[in-house]
């Protein structure tokens, strides 16, 4: 791999049949840097998520990753080379318990890579599998929930199994589109806590949107302010946060809470 | 067994021990094996049918019950395997038995191949369930027009093949050898599908069953899975075609349409689809109502009918599933006393 952006949009464009909501796009996140998106409520960032995770596909532009043209990649090859995703609106295997949903995530990352733990012919998962599974569900605190099925479990608690299943993976870069939206505020304080461990112990690259200003400090490296579709500013978190253009967009409302 | 019990593990667990599963199991092969000295060839007759009818609806249910896609016109290879098998005997094919039976799961196989890259490729599962339909309809037109498959009559006289093993020959020229064929060519099979179900594989069904997008970005190949799962499907229903051929000795078009392709969904629906041994136990209990109302005209599909508005009202997992149910309930009551 160069040593350029890690993951990089070009001139990115994506229209929901004659609506074009993201309009021309550029940004880039070098290798271990974490990049927080945010903007009011209807800016284009969860479309922005969807396109750089082929999801949907652009109009125009381009998706570079890992050096690689990625634009016409499915997205389950944007996965296999190591793009790990959250949905805005928490997405598990509901009828599975946790421990599976888990299991499945780390037998897909075997497969990807060519790899299989035990013989072929054993049905079950190997039991290197499932301790992988067990050691993922205690870090992310949700070890007593293992054999409960997840459409069970809690808002928050389904929050932190999608992560398990993106942390199965190993991804090169975490891509999380609203990690803690309507958690309570010590769950969100855990939850930036965990993403940032994950950061320190495996250099991952993050890119997240959030409206919690208090996650994101504690997070981001960067800031892209994205309205309509567009980018009205980036930089530091400072920078950002001191920009009246990005006070202009939010018109004097508390900007870190103004859309919900 | 695996320490590790889960939902993937077991469909919701009717007979939660897996020990006494396993005693359930042999004690049925064991009885299924002492049939021909204890039935008489027409009972004989219901029952290798009703195997066979399990297996097809094992096969449909592998996409529909783990796979999360619906077929409309299984029928459609069910006949290709048994049409196939049919005309390789009675036309004298220079192929071994074990041979044709391949060469039909493949056939099957590769049907399916084609449709579900047509279907699955971009379009939902929806197209999937039409182009099976149509290609059940394709099949007996088909038929009906070859006068070597026998066109509205049926193909008849197919003889019962002499399996040669190199250094010896099985003859299953008598129903009760080739019942004993067929006993034991289904329990391989049923043991193949629970091993795709319960493994690896079955695993990512289930996964694209539950949520093909959260799949996808686990890095699964979803159109892949899918295909692959409807592939597997095909050829089983094709075999259980191709078994089928020198057990009736006669396949007609009736086994081409679409009355045929609603039977493993009718037992899938009533044994449970969300359990593995469902549709095993749909196609027995099926079999058993139509035997005990045969002499009586149109009580069966009445029954029948009736179960199954019971069933979908009261039990939509089925028979196993409200079995499991009240198993659950039992237990619960035996702990609080
Ligand atoms: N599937 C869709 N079809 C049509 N319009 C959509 C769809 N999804 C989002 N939009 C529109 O695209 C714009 C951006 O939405 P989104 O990316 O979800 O914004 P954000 O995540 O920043 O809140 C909004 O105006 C929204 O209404
Ligand atoms: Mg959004």
């Amino acid at each position: 791999m160069s040593n350029g952006p890690l993951l990089q949009a070009k001139d990115l464009r994506v229209s929901y049949g004659n609506f074009e909501v993201i309009k021309g796009v550029s940004l880039a996140v070098q290798p271990g840097e974490a990049l927080a998106i945010i903007g009011p409520n209807g800016a284009g960032k969860t479309t922005m998520f969807k396109a750089l995770t082929g999801e949907i596909d652009c109009r125009a532009g381009q998706v570079m990753f890992c050096g690689a043209d990625v634009t016409a990649k499915p997205a389950h090859l944007r996965t296999a080379a190591g793009m790990g995703r959250t949905f805005q609106v928490s997405r598990v295997f509901l009828d599975l318990t946790a421990i599976d949903n888990v299991i499945v995530a780390l037998e897909s990352r075997d497969r990807n890579r060519g790899q299989r733990k035990g013989p072929w012919w054993r049905a079950a998962p190997a039991a290197a599998l499932i301790s992988e599974a067990d050691r993922l569900l205690a870090h992310l605190h949700l070890g007593h929930l293992r054999d409960e099925v997840a459409a069970t479990i809690s808002h928050g608690d389904k929050k932190r199994l999608e992560l398990a299943l993106t942390l199965a993976l190993e991804p090169k870069i975490l891509m999380l589109d609203e990690p803690t939206a309507g958690m309570a505020p010590a769950d969100r304080m855990q939850i930036s806590e965990m993403i940032r461990s994950i950061r320190r112990d495996h250099g991952v690259s993050v890119v997240m949107t959030e409206h919690d200003m208090d996650v994101i400090f504690s997070i981001a490296d960067s800031v892209v302010v994205m309205n309509y579709g567009e980018i009205i500013a980036a930089g530091t978190v400072d920078e950002v946060r001191n920009s009246q253009i990005v006070r202009d967009v939010y018109l004097g409302k508390d900007m870190y809470h103004a859309a919900g | 067994m695996d320490q590790h019990s889960s939902t993937l593990m077991q469909g919701r667990p009717a007979f939660s021990s897996p020990m006494l599963k396993a005693a359930v199991l042999a004690l049925l092969f064991i009885l299924l094996l002492s049939a021909p000295a204890m039935l008489n060839a027409g009972l004989l007759f219901w029952v290798g049918m009703t195997m066979i009818q399990a297996v097809f609806a094992l096969s449909w249910n592998l996409l529909f019950g783990f796979t999360g896609l619906a077929s409309f016109g299984h029928a459609g290879f069910y006949a290709i395997g048994a049409y196939f098998t049919g005309a390789a005997l009675r036309y004298d094919f220079p192929l071994p038995f074990l041979g044709i039976l391949a060469l039909a799961g493949i056939f099957g196989a590769l049907v399916a191949l084609a449709i579900g890259v047509v279907a699955l490729k971009r379009l939902t599962g929806i197209f999937l369930a039409v182009l099976t339909v149509a290609l059940t309809e394709a099949m007996a037109k088909i038929i009906g027009f070859s006068p070597a498959l026998g066109e509205q009559d049926g193909l008849g006289n197919i003889p019962r093949p002499i399996v040669g093993f190199g250094v010896f020959n099985l003859d299953l020229t008598h129903s009760n050898d080739y019942y004993r064929f067929l006993l034991v060519a289904v329990a391989l099979m049923v043991a193949a599908l629970w091993w795709v179900v319960h493994s690896r594989i079955g695993r990512s069904f289930r996964a694209v069953r539950e949520d093909a997008e959260r799949a996808r970005f686990i890095g699964i190949n979803v159109t892949r899975v899918r295909v692959l799962s409807f592939m597997i499907s095909g050829g089983t229903a094709a075999l259980a075609g191709a078994l089928s051929a020198p057990w009736t000795r006669i396949v007609t078009l009736d086994q081409v349409n679409w009355l045929a392709s609603t039977q493993p969904i009718l037992n899938s629906l009533l044994g449970g689809f969300t359990s593995f041994w469902g549709p095993v136990v749909g196609a027995a209990v099926y079999t058993a109502i139509n035997y005990w109302t045969r002499t009586f005209a149109g009580l069966s599909e009445m029954l029948v009918g009736g179960i199954l508005v019971l069933v979908i009202l009261i039990a939509p997992t089925g028979i196993v599933g409200l079995l499991g149910k009240l198993t659950r309930r039992i237990r619960k009551n035996g702990d609080r006393t």
